[in-house]
């Protein structure tokens, strides 16, 4: 009697346990294959509304919510604050990690870096890249330096030149430059604010040249106002920037550093939401809507998966580590 | 006459139902953003972007105009009926207009405001449609030398605007120029005075610096005089009370017309912009041997001085955004994206590419001046009552509006906390008889002028020739040299008149 | 008037000490000029400035003591106090509601104004800045910890 019933009571806690471990399985296969967030998202952009950062952003969020991509909405949270290093650490500390985006460029890495807030990209999750710019050096044509050879030779005569461009990538790139034709200390690099200032400088020959993307330049160079001089791309850029010549064809290795644009998530965020979020961006990219975004900025698609993107993300701060010491 | 009939078919297109209708709802939205305190003309030209997005480009960049142009109006009413400057420009309204408002006449501060900022705008208009392109070159012509030899133009006219002791006055002024240090650095983009403060590597947000130190210093003062409740005559305002007599007007003339000139032609450097030209029109005022009142303590000429040349370079600002597409300020860089938004290239061939875009825009500019006008006027019956509050409704009432406005313009409680700190210190300020509009001008106008020294500096290898080889910058060097020694120069004058009179005497 | 103490050399001596600071720094930690791209370094702009507030603070801390005492309005301690509470409350009950309680308080308390105008200003003000603010330019108010976890 007492066998059996031990034995009944051991089958009855057996089959409960099955029971209860499969619910639980299949709890755990539905959250895994099915991450849905069930709250408003809040997408953090440290630059002010109408800035790029911003403007990117409000884009996917628009069309994930005209798509019906996401079935909750979206709140914009503009916050320039320590120049956009409060929105990051907002984004580092938050409580809800699985509804919380962060828009950030390769750009926004040297902020990031130099500050003393102690965070890297390595304390968040990347989550996709979107867009990204390569850049050009350009003249004027009333300048004193009209191609690659005028620069070349000018330096050789010992002439210091002045350039323009922006904190970032546009330093990163043209330091890149500069040290693969070998003349690190004949360049003269003024920081402008924005490539809008620099290009504005450089079409009133105060300074000799400028750094600048395809989207900020490219009226001024079908006016003629301004002339490309070299691509720091791996391929020309099309018409009216194809004049501009690469270092491959110059006789150099190639020199680019893409500035991409692209989403990171806070380091606590779970994998399932990660991967949500992955595919979320993916569809974006395919849509219309996102077409039309990036020919009005003259960006190149740029999207990258979860795995990708991490790899990217981090070869830029460590290029940029590298750079700085 | 080529332009004028490109200008005529711009009316065309700006006159149907359709776009007079858009500009109408924009001049209305404009100034209510405008008149709110703390949100000035970029942050409110920022947050009203995307209600054009529903119209076509046109019509959007119709509406979007006149939500700028509008926005100047409303700019001036919350300066002068409690003394809360939305940005820097209104912070030299408010010298005139707040003083004239508490001696019981606002309706005399808005309307002279608002037909200053009408004319000044509308002389700004037709300096753009008939030089805009030369003038965009002109200011092409603005490189690092000039600007910072500009700049010290600006920065010396600022001493004029001291009032009593000039240490003090010298000593504010170097408080504003250290706070504006604070930050990263643009030349090296180092951080800098930030003592280890995250928050500060922006530097210290202008407008709620502006808002504590003005309006919230405002309220402490208010509060001593609580006990005499309203010396105002709190008698009924109406429309009477609104109208300007006929030297009132004769009285705006002469700063008015210099305003819009020398506001439109400013407005055209790229990073000069409203707050210089209000800044050197008013202090040329203030120089004039014709004023009626000394400015300041409400003269009609100081606040026709401030809005006229504001508005001037509202409307020349519009010059190199069209002809070059160079954003001349903060809230020209916002048009500018509201203008990519819908692929529209704003650059040197908008012209050429749609001239039919680029001209609308002109003419709807004349639209919403006309329209802002005419609702500004509409309003001032009504919301000059303000003035009328008794002071200790109004205490609490400013307070919790310049909560609002500070964290409205930064988004962020950061911004608060600068105002309630830059309440406090406006307050001790004033106390101490330190004032604080030179303070708050050299804090914005010196940043330009480090940035643009040491770039001028790099360019030309640490030389200082590169001042006076420029013609341009040689000018301003010299009109600043003769500045710096005018007062000088008049006393030797006037010594040698009188000696010359004791002789033949 | 004798036995008071005047309050006036406070104010230059603490733009001195700032002045000293900024010079400090300026001078030791961003350095004054950079040879090779020939301009001035972050710290010499500074430098000079400071230079000058501090020329200034030593006259203006000199001529303080012929001034007449500056004085303070006794309420301004209760203002001041108002706006510290208000910043503070704002982190638990968000910044509308704590602005409300103290425009109420502020009326009734302080000012003693009756309760209709009370009602009236609170209700006139707080719609202009929640209708104007909040709905028409969306712009999000602090919520505050109460109502984050009241509306989740």
């Amino acid at each position: 009697m007492k066998k059996k019933q031990v034995a009944l009571v051991m089958a009855g806690i057996f089959a409960m346990g099955t029971m209860l471990t499969r619910a639980m399985a299949a709890e755990a296969a539905e959250s895994t294959s099915s991450f849905v967030p069930d709250k408003t998202i809040q997408f953090n952009v440290s630059s002010k509304a109408g800035g790029n950062s911003d403007l990117i952003t409000r884009t996917i969020t628009d069309i994930c919510t005209k798509e019906d991509l996401v079935p909750k909405n979206f709140v914009v949270n503009n916050n320039t604050d320590g120049g956009g290093n409060i929105v990051r650490i907002e984004t580092h500390d938050t409580k809800d990690p699985d509804h919380t985006l962060l828009c950030f460029s390769s750009g926004d890495m040297q902020s990031m870096l130099d500050s003393d807030i102690g965070l890297t990209v390595e304390d968040f999750a990347p989550i996709a890249t979107m867009a990204a710019d390569k850049q050009l050096i350009f003249a004027s044509p009333d300048g004193n330096y009209s191609s690659f050879e005028d620069i070349m030779a000018a330096i050789e005569a010992g002439t210091k030149i002045n350039v323009g461009g922006t904190k970032s990538n546009e330093k990163v790139v043209f330091d890149m430059f500069a040290e693969e034709i070998g003349k690190t200390d004949m360049f003269n690099y003024m920081f402008y604010e924005s490539s809008a200032e620099s290009i504005t400088a450089l079409m009133g020959n105060h300074i000799d040249l400028a750094m600048g993307s395809p989207a900020a330049a490219i009226s001024y160079v079908e006016s003629g106002d301004i002339i490309p001089v070299v691509a720091l791309s791996d391929e020309r850029f099309v018409a009216p920037l194809d004049g501009a010549p690469t270092m491959v064809e110059l006789g150099y290795n190639v020199v680019q550093s893409p500035m991409w644009r692209g989403i990171l998530a806070p380091g606590s965020m779970s994998e399932e939401a990660q991967q949500y979020w992955s595919d979320v961006f993916a569809q974006v990219c395919e849509t219309e809507a996102w077409q039309d975004y990036l020919n009005n900025y003259l960006l190149s698609p740029y999207y990258n998966d979860l795995e990708t993107t991490r790899q990217i993300m981090f070869d830029t701060e460590a290029d940029y580590l590298a750079g700085k010491e | 006459m080529e332009t004028l009939s490109y200008l005529f078919s711009g009316f065309q297109t700006a006159l149907t139902f359709q776009n007079i209708g858009a500009a109408a709802f924009g001049a209305v939205l404009g100034i209510i953003v405008g008149a709110m305190p703390g949100i000035g003309s970029l942050v409110g030209v920022a947050l009203l972007l995307p209600l054009t997005y529903a119209f076509n480009p046109t019509t959007a960049i119709i509406m979007l105009g006149a939500i700028y142009y509008a926005n100047m109006f409303g700019g001036a009413f919350s300066s002068i009926l409690i003394n809360v400057p939305g940005d820097a420009p209104a912070i030299m309204t408010a010298l005139d207009g707040y003083p004239l408002a508490r001696k019981g006449k606002p309706g005399k501060a808005l309307m002279t405001s608002n037909i200053a900022s009408f004319a000044g705008g509308l002389l700004g208009m037709i300096v753009l449609t008939f030089f805009g392109p030369a003038l965009a070159q002109f200011g092409l012509k603005f490189g690092p030398a000039e600007m910072t030899t500009l700049m010290l133009v600006a920065l010396s006219s600022i001493s004029w605007l001291i009032e009593g002791d000039v240490m003090k006055g010298l000593a504010a002024t170097c408080i504003g120029i250290l706070i504006s240090t604070i930050g990263i650095s643009t030349n090296t983009s180092a951080a800098r005075y930030t003592f280890g403060v995250v928050h500060l590597l922006s530097g210290i947000n202008f407008i709620p610096l502006v808002v504590g130190f003005i309006g919230m210093a405002q309220v402490f003062n208010l509060l001593g005089q609580q006990e005499r409740e309203n010396d105002l005559v709190v008698k009924k305002l109406g429309i009477k009370d609104c109208r300007l007599d006929k030297e009132d007007v004769s009285r705006m003339v002469e700063p008015t017309i210099r305003g819009g000139l020398l506001g439109s032609v400013i407005g055209f450097i790229p990073g000069a912009g409203a707050t210089m030209a209000s800044i050197v029109n008013y202090t040329i005022q203030k120089k004039s041997k014709r004023n009626k009142e000394k400015l300041g303590t409400g003269a009609i000429e100081g606040i026709a001085a401030s809005e006229a040349a504001n508005n001037g370079a509202a409307a020349g600002a519009f010059g190199p955004l069209l002809a070059l597409g160079i954003p001349g300020s903060g809230t020209t860089a916002v048009l500018l994206g509201g203008l990519m938004m819908w692929g529209l290239q704003p650059g040197p061939r908008l012209f050429t590419d749609s001239p039919d875009f680029a001209w609308s825009l002109i003419s709807s500019l004349y639209v919403s001046n006309i329209i802002a006008l005419i609702l500004a006027l509409v309003m001032i019956p009504f919301i000059m009552k303000v003035i009328c509050i008794p002071n200790k409704i109004l205490i609490p009432t400013i307070t919790v509006i310049c909560f609002v406005g500070s964290y409205a313009s930064t988004t962020s409680m950061w911004g608060v906390l600068i105002m309630i700190i830059g309440g406090i210190l406006g307050y001790v300020f004033q106390r101490y008889g330190y004032s604080a509009s030179p303070m708050l001008l050299a804090s914005i106008l010196s940043v330009t002028f480090e940035v643009n020294l040491r770039r001028a500096l790099n360019i030309s290898g640490g030389s200082l020739s590169i001042f006076v080889t420029k013609p341009l910058s040689l000018i301003f060097l010299l009109i600043f040299v003769g500045l710096l020694f005018s007062p000088v120069i008049k006393k030797a004058y006037r010594k040698s008149k009188a000696q010359k009179a004791e002789k033949s005497a | 008037m004798k036995g008071k103490i005047k309050l006036n050399f406070i104010f230059p001596v603490v733009t001195a000490i700032l002045s000293v600071v900024w010079m400090y720094k300026g001078l030791f930690e961003y350095g004054m000029w950079d040879a090779a791209s020939t301009s001035p370094k972050d710290g010499l702009f500074p430098f000079i400035i400071a230079a000058v507030l501090l020329i200034a603070s030593i006259f203006n801390i000199i001529s303080s003591f012929k001034e007449k005492p500056v004085t303070f309005e006794k309420n301004a301690l209760y203002l001041v106090a108002a706006l510290a509470l208000v910043y503070f409350f704002t982190e638990y009950i968000g910044l509308l509601p704590a602005l409300f309680i103290f425009y109420v308080l502020w009326l009734k308390l302080y000012a003693r104004v009756d309760w209709k105008t009370t009602i009236i200003a609170t209700v006139a003000l707080f719609a202009v800045v929640y209708f104007g603010f909040a709905v028409g330019l969306q712009i999000r108010f602090p919520q505050g910890l109460l109502f984050e976890m009241l509306l989740g």
